[in-house]
Formats: structure tokens, sequence, C-alpha cells
């Protein structure tokens, strides 16, 4: 499953903190156009993952490569421009910011006007900001937000403010779009439809998945692999089917409910 | 060499009063994550509540008691069937056991205006971000300093001291009578802090909801009522160090703990605002360093060192020497 | 800053909103003042009023014309346009020229602290170190002073780059103390014996030569300035005049100078921010990991944004000696060009251009007006202080946006929606205590007594005023407390 034509391929990345080994070579490769779900107990790594792949952690060894690139050599903030942009567990919105200028800011990278001609509002700059601003507002129809464009993100809805994250990941035009935990405190129907969300927004946008998710039904629906972390270490991938049946994943599962429903902690 | 050792304890008395209102403002850091500005100007205030309480009063101005007589604390000699109570006396007639009776007071009212101040002023501007409360405390400073300015005018004023006689002689090095005393107090009360955090429970549990509110709250600890407490030890603390530096200068005046308040800020840097170790061996370390630079390089040399001092030690260590680092969470 | 918006119908629209009814008459009232203040200057007065009413019409025909709330920005244009005809006298188009170059500094204090969050109190050193590079170099050196300010303010902007460098390492209130003690520094070392030859030590420097308005301009400027000379010199001998008139040519040239440098620095301000350079400031402040995630240098922004703010600051140090024409380290201390702008940003409104320009209004201004209701009683003058930190904290617990911010906020506001929030605010138990306190606080004061008793009656009337479970007494009264606004646990998405 590690063939060099993966999308993104991670090898034995290993991470530790004072002590506490939070990834152990971890190795696992991403298919252009799939879904792959990331799942494991809390505290399994995870999010730490997440986080080396976008550079906000140096791992201590191992290579990510993406798209045949090295990305450990890009900075943390080169990484969107690479075309991987992301989602946070614990939503990192700009709060004082509308909906809309959030997600402005998430085709930061792809905007290139200088300060001086930005300060004057030089013809281009006008006509760069002009297409920022429908691009963001064709994601938003897409997401449904067109009605809170204007509003300041604090204070919406938790469930909005998740859509927006994913709309501020969406508009940075990404090849992998890294999504952590976006069904964090939904509902159960909910999270039926974000899963076909998912699906259609990967179709529509052309995009490849990595979904970190707490919620079995949802990952194993719309999954086209699964890789399962446990204590920093990789103890199973393979499809949904391989890895629902594997003996170590169960282990690590017990006394959790495998289907549906399952604690979003 | 003696004008060394001389230097050298002087130095270490001016450092403790540093070191005090450095603790005070590491208290204020610790509970809510303010550098509070103001600290030196409520010291200075409540110096002044101090003073006005040693002035004779006349209780004439109300109408209906019309008391003609005129009270003198400082001067009150009280005796229990014609034996004096306390024998402690100055030259001019004041008495410690007044000083005492002023100190008292003035502490106390410290202590309720800080309570106050976090009530009443910092507590709506909490939470929303650091710049805020920065600016509130710079408001609290702007407020106090015009009113003492307003008030009692920019002439400083003779403060009582308990002991002005002339310097004891230790041999290796001579000491004012007052620097001496301010060295005594500034000591005693670190060691009376180190006792109340370390040693009982109520200190417990004020470090215990400056660490983690949350889980404080869950623990049965109201945190609110810690943090006012918190304000209110900082105002005492540093209306104590206010009460030592007025005699130790030329006197009272508004702009009375300005300087003092940037020294300690110095000392905080230095030893790392989170770390009340740091603030007594800064204020320390600052008053020393600044009594040997008036005297050996120029007294014009002292500020630019104190403050230059800031900005190198913050260029090397960020956090101060004893800060704990700031943790980036991702 | 949102100001655009349909947010009104039919014949609602030709009727000022809350926001724009507030201006107006803070402007009315504020022309009235000073105007009043002098009593002998009628005229004067009654040409502000039409002038404002001019405005008034003017803007709300655009407003309904264009449906869009920046009618303001060209009334405030007029408005300065038109500041020094409207002047009584020379010394009011100098606080207003400083007015201009002030705003400039806040502009630059906002990038910093405003957008991208780093506390900084130590501008006035920037300012300073501007103010004096063209000093010296134009005192010492002979340069011409346009040169030498350019030079003054580019070596500033490098300076404030490099500054950025040490300080992206320095969290909040570190850095804040860094900045109190970079400002206090100056100064000092402006006075020290080594460098007296270049700074002039206390004695600060002089400049002697002010740009001098050209020809035709002066020519028109001195005609403009009859109506200015001072009452007392109307009668005055010719040469006397003459000075008078081309004082008046001098300080409105000055004037329009500074007035150009500040429309551009105003107009660049806000399109910066409204670029992605302004986004990604205030990303960089809001959350910054996600800002990283979002291909934003976050290391980068931060020290631009000092370097911007740099720029700005040295642009206004240059400007203010050139405008008062003087330098000495007394002008550099820690509350004249440090403390008080961020002050009066904040009080003006962070994050807004038009917060800048309140901000710097308020500056100026705001002793001027004390100093008139001052007139009467001299003590009061000292009070202005007091003033400004009651103006602090009051803006800072009850409209953290400043007075910009509340005024754009406004206008999404009903007057009944003004009127119920006013309710609660009074009616709520923090601002009963504070009016006890401020009741207190007033009458020790008035009676002027600072000892025991009239606190134990401050104490006793606090016991009065609490809440109905005093009555149960003063030990249930103090454990109830810490029920007063209780320490709210912080939201996920509070910014810190």
């Amino acid at each position: 499953m590690t063939e060099a034509s993966s999308l993104l391929q991670v090898r034995d990345i290993t991470i530790s903190f004072g002590g506490l080994v939070a990834l152990d070579n971890v190795s696992f490769g991403v298919e252009k156009g799939h879904i792959v779900g990331l799942i494991g107990p809390n505290g399994a790594g995870k999010t730490t993952m997440f986080n080396c792949i976008t550079r906000l952690y140096k791992p201590d060894r191992g290579s990510i490569s993406f798209n045949g690139h090295d990305l450990l050599s890009v900075p943390a903030y080169g990484i969107a421009a690479r075309g991987i942009t992301r989602t946070f567990q614990n939503l990192a919105l700009f709060p004082t910011m509308t909906v809309l200028e959030n997600v402005l800011v998430g085709q930061h990278h792809l905007l290139n006007v200088d300060p001086v001609s930005s300060s004057f509002r030089l013809p281009h700059v006008s006509n760069e900001e002009r297409g920022a601003r429908a691009r963001a507002l064709d994601v938003l129809e897409y997401l449904g937000l067109t009605p809170h464009k204007d509003k300041i993100v604090r204070g919406l809805p938790y469930g909005i403010q998740k859509r927006v994250e994913t709309a501020r990941a969406l508009v940075g035009e990404p090849t992998l779009l890294l999504l952590d935990e976006p069904a964090g405190g939904l509902n159960h129907e909910e999270v039926t439809r974000l899963g076909q969300e998912i699906k259609a927004m990967r179709d529509r946008f052309n995009l490849t998945i990595l979904l970190v998710e707490h919620h079995m039904s949802l990952v194993m629906g719309i999954s086209d692999r699964v890789v399962v972390l446990d204590f920093g270490k990789r103890i199973a991938s393979g499809t949904p089917a391989e890895v629902q049946n594997d003996p170590a994943v169960v282990e690590a599962y017990l006394g959790v409910e495998m289907n549906g429903g399952a604690a979003n902690a | 060499m003696e004008t060394f050792f001389d230097q050298l304890a002087i130095g270490a008395s001016t450092g403790a009063l540093y070191a005090l209102l450095a603790l005070a403002l590491v208290f204020i850091f610790r509970a809510t994550d303010i550098v509070n500005f103001a600290q030196g100007e409520m010291a200075m205030f409540n110096t002044y509540i101090g003073w006005s309480i040693s002035r004779p009063l006349s209780f004439s101005w109300i109408p209906f008691l019309s008391i003609e007589r005129h009270i003198n604390i400082l001067n009150w000699h009280p005796e229990v069937f014609g034996i004096p109570l306390f024998l402690g006396s100055e030259s001019d007639g004041s008495t410690r056991l007044g000083y005492l009776l002023i100190v008292i007071g003035t502490v106390a009212i410290a202590f309720v205006m800080g309570g106050l101040i976090e009530r009443l002023i910092i507590r709506p501007s909490e939470g929303k971000n650091l710049l805020n409360a920065v600016i509130v405390t710079l408001g609290i400073f702007a407020i106090v300093n015009s009113i003492a300015n307003w008030r009692y005018g920019p002439v400083p004023q003779n403060y009582p001291a308990p002991f002005k006689g002339n310097a004891v002689d230790f041999g290796l090095f001579k000491l004012g009578q007052h620097s001496l005393f301010a060295l005594i107090v500034g000591v005693a009360m670190m060691f009376a802090i180190y006792v109340f955090f370390q040693r009982t429970k109520l200190g417990l549990a004020v470090r215990a909801a400056a660490l983690n509110p949350q889980a404080s709250e869950l623990m049965g600890i109201n945190t609110g009522q810690m943090l006012t407490l918190g304000w209110s030890l900082a105002a005492a603390i540093g209306c104590l160090a206010g009460m030592l530096v007025a005699p130790s200068v030329a006197g009272i005046s508004p702009n009375l703990m300005l300087g003092v308040l940037l020294y300690a800020f110095a000392a905080a840097v230095l030893g790392g605002l989170d770390s009340a170790l740091g603030a007594v061996v800064g204020g320390l370390a600052v008053g020393i360093g600044q009594t040997m630079v008036v005297q050996y390089i120029g007294s014009e040399w002292s500020d630019i060192v104190a403050f230059g001092l800031i900005i190198g030690i913050l260029m090397v260590k960020p956090t101060g020497i004893f800060g704990s680092p700031v943790v980036k969470k991702v | 800053m949102k100001m655009t918006g349909n947010y009104r119908q039919g014949i609602e629209r030709f009727i000022p909103s809350p926001a724009e009814a507030v201006v107006l008459a803070t402007l009315l009232f504020f022309t009235w003042y000073l105007y009043g203040g002098t009593g002998n200057d009628v005229f004067a007065g009654l040409s502000t009023f039409i002038v404002v009413a001019i405005a008034w019409v003017l803007g709300v025909a655009i407003r309904v014309a264009l449906n869009d709330m920046r009618w303001w920005l060209l009334v405030i244009a007029l408005l300065l346009v038109m500041a020094p005809w409207l002047a009584l006298n020379t010394f009011q188009i100098a606080v207003m020229t400083e007015v201009l170059v002030f705003s400039l500094l806040l502009h630059g204090l906002n990038v910093v602290t405003g957008l991208t969050g780093q506390m900084s109190l130590g501008h006035g050193a920037l300012v300073g170190l501007s103010a004096y590079a063209v000093a010296i170099l134009v005192d010492h050196w002979d340069w011409p002073l346009l040169p030498a300010m350019a030079a003054a303010v580019a070596l500033t902007f490098a300076f404030g780059f490099a500054l950025g460098i040490p300080a992206l390492r320095l969290a909040g209130p570190y850095l804040a103390i860094a900045t109190v003690a970079a400002a206090l520094v100056f100064p000092l070392v402006l006075k020290l014996d080594s460098v007296q030859d270049y700074t002039g030590g206390v004695q600060g420097l002089r400049l002697h030569k002010q740009p001098q308005p050209p020809g035709f301009i002066g020519g028109f400027l001195e005609n403009e300035s009859i109506a200015k000379i001072p009452e007392q010199k109307k009668f005055a001998p010719e040469e006397v005049q003459v000075k008078e008139r081309q004082k008046f040519a001098q300080a409105t040239y000055l004037y329009f100078l500074c007035f150009g440098v500040a429309a551009i620095g105003t107009f660049a301000a806000w399109n910066l921010q409204r670029s992605r350079f302004g986004r990604a400031f205030i990303a960089v402040r809001d959350a910054e990991v996600a800002a990283t995630s979002m291909g934003v240098n976050t290391a980068l922004y931060k020290v631009t944004a000092f370097g911007i703010s740099a720029l700005y600051a040295g642009i206004a140090g240059a400007l203010l000696y050139m405008v008062v024409a003087f330098v000495a380290p007394e002008s550099f201390d820690l509350f004249n060009l440090s403390i008080n702008p961020i002050a009066y940003l904040v009080i003006g409104g962070l994050a807004a251009p038009g917060g800048a320009m309140v901000g710097a209004f308020g500056y100026k201004w705001g002793p001027e007006v004390i100093k008139k209701i001052a007139r009467t009683d001299t003590d009061f003058d000292k009070l202005q202080g007091a003033l400004t930190g009651l103006m602090l904290i009051v803006v800072m617990t009850r409209m953290p946006q400043g007075v910009w911010g509340s005024l754009t906020r406004l206008n999404s506001f009903s007057w009944k929606a003004l009127i119920n929030e006013t309710k609660a605010w009074v009616l709520s138990r923090t601002i009963a205590y504070w009016l006890a306190i401020a009741l207190g606080v007033a009458v020790v004061i008035a009676i002027g007594a600072w000892f025991a008793p009239v606190w134990g009656v401050f104490a006793a009337g606090l016991l009065v005023v609490a809440p109905q479970d005093a009555w149960a007494g003063v030990f249930l009264w103090l454990r109830s407390l810490p029920a007063i606004g209780r320490r709210r646990a912080p939201a996920p998405g509070d910014a810190r």
C-alpha cells in the first residue's frame, strides 16, 4: 500500500514530547482521489499526525512527501501553497472577522500583490481582490453559508463555525484536504448528511481527503481506506471492512462501540 | 572599601522595597495575566491616605458634632490607670504606637481598595484581551495620579518614620535606622508571603485559582474571591512598600512611586513576571545594582542601566531568568 | 469596518441615524463650545454651524444616493479642508496641524497593536528618533529640511523593522514592558553628556527655518488671514499686522502640507487594512497557528507590522519637528507620545482608520476643551488625567470597539434597543455599585477630608446601597459579593 505513486507518503514518522512518544514509526500513504480515515482512541496521535503533515510540529525522524516533494523542508506557512489545507479540531477561526473575511484569509497564498500597491489600491489589486471575493462567495454558496457571510464569527453556532472552517480550507484550492473531526458536536442525522457532503466535495473539487474522526459510522461509510493508530503506533490499515475485522483494532477499541453514535469526546 | 559595603547595605534595603512592589506585580500577573501598570500609583495613593491619617485632625467640619478637639494619632499617648501604654516616643512627641496604628489603618484601607478595584474595574474588562486589561490599568494610573496631584499638589510632604535616629554601625558597614527598618520589614514581609502561599490552605487556594481557574472551580474554590484576594494583597503589599519608601526620599509626592514602580518592573522582568522568587532576587539585584551605578558611574546612568537591563534581559531570555517559558499551543 | 448596508428604507433615509445624530451633536457642541467660549466672534461661530449644516445636508443626500455610510469621510475631509478658515486664530490652526500629524502616528500604532496585536507602549521613542534625526541632520550637518526628513523617515523605518525581530520573541506583557523601557530610556540617553553636542541636551534643538509658503500661495493665504488677526491687534501698527498675517499664512501652509501627507497616509492605512495584508495581520492576532496553516508567514508579518508602524511614526516625528520647530527630551516622556497615543487609539477605536482620526482629535482637543472648562476653576486642569483615565476605563469595559467602533455598530441598532440596553446597564448591580463608589468618592473629595471616619461613612453608604440581602446583615452581604459579575469562563472562540 505504500507505493511511490501515492499523493501523500508518510514514512516512519516518530515524534516525542519530553519522553512521551506521540507517534512511533508511523507510515502510510494516501492515494490521489481517496478519502482516507485516520482513526484511533483518544490520545492515539491522530491530530499530532496532522500537525506533522502541516509542519506545525517537526518530527524527530521520518519523512513526509507530497506529490513527490519532501514536505519536511517546507516551512509551516508554505504548506498551503503546496496544496494542503486543513481544519482544526477545536476551531481555530479568526473570531473577530466576518465569515467572508475568514474565507478570504484562506486564499492568502493564492494572492500575491505587494503591500505598496495594496496601500494605494491600484487596479490590479482591485482585480485580484474581486476575484478572491468571487471565489470566496462561491465556496460559501456551495456550503450554504451565504446568509451568514457578513456576520462576525465569534458568536455563531458551533456547527456554522465548523462549516466556516471547512469553507476556509476549501477555498485555498487544496489538492489534499485534512479534516480534523468534522463531525464533532453534530447529531446523528447531521453526521449522515456530512458524510454525503464530504463525498460530494471530493468529487466536485477533485480532492483527496484525510479525515480524523471519532464517528465510526461516518469513517467506515465514506472512507476508501482507513488507518488505525493506537498509542502512536499504526496498528492496522486497509479498507473499512478489513479494518473492522482486524483483531488488533477490536482490541484497541474494546468496550468502545464500533458502530454509530460513538462518543465524540 | 567601606563605602562599598555601605552602598551594598543601602542597595539591599532599597532592593527589598523594589522586591515588595515586584512581588505585588507578580501576584497580580499570576492571578490574572495582567501587568498592573497602576501598582505604583495605587501604593502612592494609599500612602497619601496614611499621610492624611497621620495629620492632626479636626472634627469640627461635622456641623452637628462640632468637636473642637484636634486629634493627632502620631502624638497619641494612651494611658491605663495613669501608666503609659507605650513608651517608644520620638523627640517630636510622636509615638511608635501611633505609627503602627497608621500602618494598620492604611494597609486595611489599601486591602479594601485593591479588592474594590479588582471587582469594579478589572473584572468587567477581563477575558476580552490582554491589551484591554493593560489599558484599564493605565486608566487607573492616570486617574489616581491626577487625583493625587489635584488634592495634594506636587510639593512633597513630610512623611512620618518610626525610626529616624542616627545610622547603626555594624562594623563592616553603617546603615541608617530607617533603611534598616525597611530592610527588616521587607524581609519579614517576604517571609510572611512565602508562608502564606506555601503553608496555608488559603494561599494554596489562591495559587490554584491562578493556575487553573476551571479545575479550581470544580474543586470548590471560589476563583472570583481568590482573584479579589490577590488584588487586595497586592495593593496592601504595595502600600506597605510606599509607606517605607516615602520617608527615605524627600517625602510623599504624587510621583513618589513612579521611579520605584519602574525599578520594580525591572526587578519583576529580571526574575520573570510569574516567579515570586525571581521578584525577590530581581528586586535585590536591581536595588544593589542601582546604588552601585549611582556610586561608581554616575546618577544619570542609573535609569538607563535599569531600563537597558530590562530590554537586554528580555532579548536574551524572553520570559526573564526565573520565568516559565510561554507554551505555544497548537 | 462595515459601513455599507441597506439599512433604512423610504422616508427614514432622510433622517439621521442615531450614530449620525451623535456625531453631529458632538461636532455642534464642540464648535459651539470653542467659539462660544471666546464670546467675541459670533460670526465665526455661526459660519461653523452653517458649514456643519451644509455638510449634513450634503452627506444625507449622498447617503441617500449611494445608500452608503461612507459619506462620513466626505464630511470629515470637508471640515478638515476648511479647518484653517474655521479656526479662530493661528494657535488653533497649529493644534489642528498636530491633530493630523498625530493621526499618522495612530495609524501606525494601529497596524502593530490594533491589527497585529503586538502591544507597543514605546512608540514615542520612534517618533523621537525620527524628530531628532531630522533635527541633527539640519542643525549639525546643515542638510536642507526635506532630504533630512526623508532620511529620518527611512532611518526610522529600517530601525522599526530591525526592532520587530527581537519583538518576535516576546510574549504580550513582556513586549509591553520592554517597549515601556525603550520609551523611558530614549529621553535619558538624549541628555547624556557624551551626546549633548548633537542632541543639545535638555535644551533640545530648534528649527530656525520652517518651510515658507511659495510666493503666490503665500500671498493668497495672507489675504485670507484678515479675519484671523486677534481683536487687540486689529488697530496695531501695520508691521505688527503684517507679521500676524505672515504667521497665519505660515501656519496654514504647514497645515496643508500635513493635510496632504495625512490624507495619503490615511488612504494607504485604510487600503492596507482591507487588503490581504490587513487580513493577514488580524489573522496573526486572532489565531496565529491557523494563520500559519493558511499560508501566512507569521514572523514576517509581525516584523512587517513593526516596520510599517515605524514608518508612520517616523513620518509623524519628522512632521512634528517641522511643525513645532523644536524638540527636547521632555517632549518624549512616557505619557506624552507613548502611552497617550495608545490610550487615545483605544478610545477612538482599534483596528479602524476612523478610530485613529477620532483618537487624534480627542488627544489634541480634549485638553483644550478641558482648559476652557477649567477657566473658572484652575484646579480642574489637574483632573485632565483623571478624565482621560475614566474615559479609558469606560471605553474598555463598556465599548471595547472604541468610539468609532460603537458608531459604526450603532447603525444596526434601533433606538428601542439602545434604550433597553442602557436601562439594563443602569439597573445591573455592578452599575449601582459604581454609582455608590463614585458618590462616595465625590463626597469625600467635596468635603476635602481624607481621614478614617470619612471612609467609615463611605463604607456605611456602600452598605445602604447594597443589594437586598444586605438587610440580612453585613456578613451575608459580604458572602454575596463574589456573585457580582462572577468570573466568566472563557468561551472557546474568545481571543486572548
